[in-house]
């Protein structure tokens, strides 16, 4: 399937939308964009969310586990040591969902999206993850890498 | 006056945290019950009473569009206010969940500020 050209700037979106859901609801200051950061895949949680519409694509987020924990912790009002790998992974879910409704209603307002529930899935890989639009933001505990791709209509 | 609301969310990680934020921005609430999605949440209000709905729209076996359409047909709860709280901010979905008869509509991100607004401004409508 061809990948579409959604318009200019989606990186910048990205990382706006972003800072703004995790300021907002997550209660995590973002302290600026950064490189992509290589981690070992037991370290990391990787949750993908599919959209259908026009166009369709996927959304995916990229952060350390200590890093989801703590986003959890912030988002649950819980102590770190308190949240579970299932609840930290939950609540990526939950930021991914954020980050890509509120990120389609910016990019296409004329059109209504369907989201897929937010899950492990199979993530962006090789030639994939190299088209996708990366986007990478340094958190106070670590980093969260948000990826894009957008395909056109079959 | 404290009230009784619904939270209607196939997420338990947001339920958790819309219940936090209704009690950090202050409102009044006595009673906070949950719901996974609107089957579940009509389920519930055959049982209890509650002053104010929230729910989301992108949820399993019955989602947001289809629970505030069964609500507005029932004589029992249409008058019961619904408060949309949805990541999809077009103005199309806004149009088309007030129009089926949402009275209110709040885009995550949100802050406590902003919801606990959106609530009190509602049930005034409600009991004025």
């Amino acid at each position: 399937m061809p990948e579409t050209t959604i318009g200019d700037g989606v990186e910048d979106l990205l990382a706006a939308t972003a800072t703004e859901v995790l300021e907002t609801m997550f209660f995590s200051a973002v302290l600026g964009t950064c490189g992509p950061e290589q981690l070992c895949p037991s370290e990391q949680v990787t949750v993908r969310l599919d959209f259908h519409g026009s166009p369709s694509g996927a959304f995916q987020i990229t952060l350390p586990r200590l890093t989801a924990r703590s986003i959890a912790a912030t988002f649950l009002g819980e102590e770190e040591d308190d949240v579970s790998d299932i609840q930290a992974e939950s609540v990526a879910g939950e930021l991914l969902n954020m980050i890509a409704g509120a990120a389609l209603s910016k990019l296409e307002s004329d059109v209504t999206f369907r989201l897929e529930t937010p899950g492990a899935g199979e993530p962006l890989e090789g030639s994939a993850s190299s088209r996708a639009v990366h986007c990478c933001l340094e958190l106070e505990r670590g980093f969260l890498d948000i990826a894009f791709l957008a395909q056109e209509p079959e | 006056m404290a009230y009784r609301v619904l939270v209607v969310d196939d997420s338990p990680a947001m339920r958790a945290f819309i219940r936090r934020v209704i009690q950090i921005s202050g409102f009044d609430c006595s009673q906070c019950f949950e719901a996974g999605n609107g089957e579940e949440a009509l389920s519930l209000l055959d049982r209890e009473w509650v002053d104010l709905v929230m729910t989301d729209i992108n949820m399993p076996r019955m989602d947001g569009e289809e629970f505030v359409r069964r609500l507005e047909s029932n004589p029992r709860l249409s008058s019961l206010p619904v408060l949309v709280v949805s990541t999809d901010s077009t103005e199309k979905r806004i149009h088309q969940m007030l129009t089926l008869g949402a009275k209110g509509y709040v885009r995550k991100p949100f802050t406590p500020e902003a919801l606990r607004e959106e609530l009190e401004r509602m049930l005034g409508e409600v009991h004025a």
